[in-house]
């Protein structure tokens, strides 16, 4: 089963997306980290098919971790997901991320992007 | 005799020049009666000179001053303490409003009488000015943070539209397995009944969705509040609000002003607020207390965030926030753990325009505004203490009782 970390400091987040992808249970792992640090933590300990996390955070923020994934599992795909969406951000974003969604997003918007990031091209091979 | 024509003369030429002063100037006598003013007080009064001569100042500028001159009239007092005093004062004629700044200065003539001088200017167009920028500056504060309260709103909508959305999914999962028993007690068949009901109860892990449905609720119904209770504050900060006085609940405006620069804060501080709960309600404006409130908070956030910035530290500052009753006052403290302030730039902190900031973070008005809302409107004290690499701590004092 693939494996998923969701990271974002604000834990009601964290559970909406638990709930909203129980579905999916027998398809995906998730995996949960509340804020940057926990993150880091669980990174150093072990990869994921799969990271999505929130930009902005205390202490640690989402560039961070993303940095940190990077260069400590460098072939796990990245996904930035925030509710800035400034420019900027965007731009730092897509060279530490394969990609960047909105929040508020669609939980429909949601699967399909982890859909893709898991289940793209080179899946084909592991199957 | 013709040396008393000439001084007639000009007498005469002196009177005309200082009718061209557009501040008013009046001689009275030691009790305060007219003995001679210009134009410009005639005009301000609305009065012939001929009634003006020979009455008292203080019935011809009825004066409606607050609380600060408290029941005695400015010019009564500068005629008691006999020296140069600046005050000013509110004066109503025919229903149009004046706002008086009024300076004078006693003095004996060359006989020895005791005698004044007032010097009075109509600052009302200022004034209303003042108020224009003081409102600007607050419009201007809110705006550069819009974009923080709207990540602060997103955050609960995002998570609340996620949980209807599971909610909603669940329920309509639900009325399969509800459609299934009916089913299946309708018309039991080999292939339906138990055997279905357990797929469907598999399938929708309704343990989970039993509980998760209650958290779902329970965690949106909180995401909505606090919603809710941000734009609520958003409206009362932004709102022009009546200028006047009011009882206040001053642990109320602190809390609100809190939760609107939260997201200024939460990447740099942990905001710790230690509220008194006897604190009396004090009269006061609130929607100019609250504008303090915020620049104080904003610069204490961007004070740590510089910080932090500086020495590439990840650890968080800390900005406190205290109320308490000292004597006759209420004292509000914002204490922060930036780099406090260098000596040299100390003395220049509350002039308008004064700025360390690149533009866009500020323009230099927050504490001068917030100082005149703080002594002019509510005669208090804004007060700082800051130390080099240790932090600052602003304190505002406003009276429990205005007078
Ligand atoms: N808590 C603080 N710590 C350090 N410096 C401060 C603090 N508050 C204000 N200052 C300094 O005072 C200056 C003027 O502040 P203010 O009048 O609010 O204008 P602005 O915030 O727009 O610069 C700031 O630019 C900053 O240099
Ligand atoms: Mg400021």
């Amino acid at each position: 089963m693939k494996s998923i970390l969701f990271v974002d400091d604000e834990p009601f987040v964290l559970n909406s997306i638990k709930r909203i992808l129980r579905k999916d249970r027998h398809r995906w792992e998730t995996h949960f980290a509340e804020g940057g640090q926990a993150a880091l933590n669980l990174l150093e300990r072990r990869s994921f098919d799969l990271l999505i996390t929130d930009m902005k955070m205390p202490s640690v923020d989402g560039f961070e971790v993303l940095s940190a994934a990077e260069l400590l599992h460098p072939d796990m795909p990245r996904m930035a997901l925030s509710g800035y969406s400034e420019k900027e951000t965007h731009t730092k974003v897509t060279n530490l991320a394969q990609r960047f969604l909105d929040k508020p997003c669609d939980s429909e918007e949601l699967r399909i992007a982890i859909q893709e990031a898991l289940e793209g091209p080179d899946d084909l091979e592991a199957n | 005799m013709l040396q008393n024509e000439e001084l007639r003369e000009t007498l005469g030429k002196m009177d005309l020049v200082l009718s061209q002063i557009v501040e008013s100037i009046v001689w009275t006598d030691g009790e305060g009666k007219v003995k001679w003013c210009n134009g410009s007080f005639d005009e301000l009064t609305g009065k012939l000179r001929l009634f003006i001569l020979g009455h008292p100042l203080t019935e011809l500028l009825p004066l409606n001053c607050g609380d600060e001159c408290g029941a005695i009239h400015p010019c009564e007092k500068i005629l008691q303490n006999g020296e140069a005093m600046d005050s000013e004062c509110r004066y109503i004629r025919n229903g149009n409003v004046f706002d008086l700044e009024i300076q004078g200065r006693t003095f004996r003539s060359r006989d020895g009488e005791k005698s004044a001088v007032f010097v009075i200017r109509d600052v009302t167009r200022r004034r209303l000015l003042e108020a224009q920028l003081r409102q600007a500056q607050k419009l201007e504060s809110i705006g550069s943070m819009a974009a923080g309260i709207a990540h602060e709103i997103n955050t609960p909508v995002h998570y609340v539209g996620e949980n209807l959305r599971f909610i909603q999914e669940s329920i309509s999962e639900m009325e399969t397995l509800f459609h299934q028993l009916l089913k299946g007690d309708d018309k039991p068949e080999p292939d339906s009944g138990l055997a279905k009901i357990h797929a469907i109860v598999e399938n929708l892990d309704l343990e989970f969705v039993q509980e998760e449905i209650a958290n779902a609720v329970g965690e949106s119904l909180k995401g909505i509040a606090q919603v809710s209770r941000i734009v609520k504050s958003v409206k009362e900060f932004a709102h022009p609000g009546e200028p006047a006085m009011e009882p206040t609940d001053l642990n109320k405006i602190i809390k609100s002003t809190i939760l609107l620069a939260a997201n200024e804060c939460k990447y740099v501080a942990e905001v710790v607020p230690e509220l008194s709960p006897d604190l009396p309600t004090i009269p006061c404006i609130a929607g100019k207390i609250n504008q303090v409130l915020l620049n104080l908070i904003v610069n204490a956030a961007h004070a740590i965030g510089d910080h932090l910035q500086e020495r590439k530290s990840e650890e968080l500052g800390k900005i406190e926030i205290r109320s308490r009753v000292e004597g006759a006052h209420v004292e509000i403290e914002i204490s922060d753990t930036g780099p406090g302030i260098p000596e040299e730039i100390r003395s220049k902190l509350f002039e308008p325009f004064f700025t360390t900031k690149e533009a866009g973070r500020g323009t230099g008005q927050g504490l001068a505004i917030a100082q005149k809302i703080v002594e002019k409107d509510h005669h208090g004290e804004l007060l700082f203490e800051t130390e080099v690499g240790e932090g600052t701590r602003f304190i505002i004092r406003l009276p429990i009782l205005q007078e």
